[in-house]
């Protein structure tokens, strides 16, 4: 099991940007107030597919690791049991089903009700997630803390993720189209981020902290730098860490500085974009961390 | 000073409880045992510390030796595993009694955290 199969890996990888944007970018729209200016369609209809998809593959997977046999030895019984287990099962039933209600309202295309049902299936997708990986695996009293703290956990990580892209595309925007008003919704987009990704950060944290207690462990803490899973563990809180000094950098130097630029405007939209491009892909080397974090064995479960 | 020890105890005791709960299903004990010589069984039961999922759980049991014969592993078909009411045991009804010989029995075992666990042990036939 300390080998991590790359296609298992990937496809983790996959549903956590997939599913992470199909809530966060849409409740983006809504708060930051612009579901008018981010054209949401063609992104939900992307992301709802590419979320269907990788969610059958991750079955297919998960049943072959399952039974011990090759990905393409898998029958609908195997799957079917799995399906049909409470836990896990249900959640994948109520993610397919959300990620179908999804590409049927991304027919609608109305900007204002595509973000509100964006939102609600996007969180009832990226939830389900909890239930995969090491979400689950708590017995006893813990079962229910552990799962709230893992779809916390999830939900704030996946509103980081959309609030990312679609300052990015803000940002890009306003670069293209550099008139007053668009600058100023991109300030306005940049300046409510900051109180929103605070509330964030705080959920990311504390439900992080829950989490490392009850899949770690604090007897396991100390042996976190001599196994893999411990490396892996403490080089995701290295990038978070300079995730978030990049957020306070956005939020104290250059989104001020975007107010008061008159004359070399274009030179702080591209410092803005670039500091919101490298905190973009910390996010996504995050989410690869964590998904190779869910396929090996926790230091919690050994012994 | 007096509450920091006991959240810090509370703390170590909660943490020690996460970890015991947390666990991939384990053999905790079989009939016949591990490393036993016993008299013709037609049951084998293995007992979990974690319960079960019928489908991705069994065993496969093979012959490793049997008297005057030269060491040819043999395959023993034709039984169900059945994992019982408390979801922790596993029972192989055998169709007939073993014979006296080495066995060897590997079970693979799915619990509620979806990985395939795997293992092996013998016994003997008196």
């Amino acid at each position: 099991m300390a080998d991590a199969d790359p296609l298992a890996l990937a496809v983790r990888l996959g549903l956590y940007v997939v599913l992470g944007l199909a809530f966060g970018l849409p409740s983006f729209t809504l708060y930051s107030r612009t579901d008018d200016v981010i054209g949401l369609r063609a992104v939900l209809v992307g992301l709802s597919i590419g979320g269907l998809t990788l969610s059958v593959l991750g079955l297919a997977i998960l049943a072959a690791s399952m039974a011990g046999i090759a990905l393409t030895a898998v029958d609908a019984a195997a799957l079917g049991a799995i399906i049909a287990l409470p836990g896990i099962g249900a959640a994948w039933m109520a993610r397919m089903a959300a990620l179908l209600l999804l590409l049927a309202a991304s027919a609608v295309g109305r900007p204002r009700p595509l973000a509100v049902i964006g939102s609600g299936m996007g969180t009832i997708a990226l939830a389900s997630l909890a239930w995969t990986g090491h979400g689950n695996i708590s017995g006893g009293v813990w079962a229910p803390i552990h799962l709230v703290a893992d779809i916390v956990h999830l939900l704030a990580a996946g509103s980081w993720l959309g609030a990312l892209v679609g300052l990015c595309l803000l940002v890009a925007r306003s670069a293209r189209n550099a008139v007053p008003e668009q600058i100023a919704r991109t300030h306005a987009a940049l300046t409510g981020f900051s109180t929103i990704g605070s509330v964030v950060v705080g959920l990311i944290v504390v439900s992080g902290l829950v989490n490392t207690w009850t899949v770690i462990g604090l007897a396991n803490i100390t042996s976190l730098p001599v196994t893999l899973y411990g490396r892996l563990f403490l080089a995701k809180l290295d990038l978070f860490t300079a995730m978030l000094a990049l957020a306070a950098a956005n939020r104290f130097r250059l989104t001020p500085a975007l107010e008061r630029a008159v004359g070399d405007l274009s030179r702080q939209l591209a410092a803005l974009r670039a500091s919101l491009v490298v905190e973009t892909s910390l996010a996504l080397a995050i989410l690869a961390l964590v998904a190779w974090l869910g396929l090996l064995a926790p230091p919690g479960t050994m012994g | 000073m007096k509450t920091a020890a006991s959240i810090a105890a509370f703390a170590v005791a909660t943490a020690a409880l996460a970890s015991a709960a947390i666990a991939h299903p384990k053999l905790v004990a079989s009939m016949p045992a591990a490393k036993s010589a016993v008299a013709a069984p037609s049951v084998i039961t293995l007992k979990f510390n974690e319960k079960l999922m019928q489908r991705f759980t069994g065993i496969d049991l093979t012959m490793t030796s049997m008297p005057g014969m030269a060491d040819k592993p043999m395959k023993i078909a034709g039984f169900q595993t059945m994992v019982g009411s408390d979801g922790k045991t596993l029972t192989a009804k055998l169709p007939k009694a073993l014979t006296t010989g080495g066995y060897r029995v590997d079970w693979h075992a799915v619990a509620a955290d979806t990985h395939r666990m795997t293992g092996t042990f013998a016994f003997s036939v008196r």
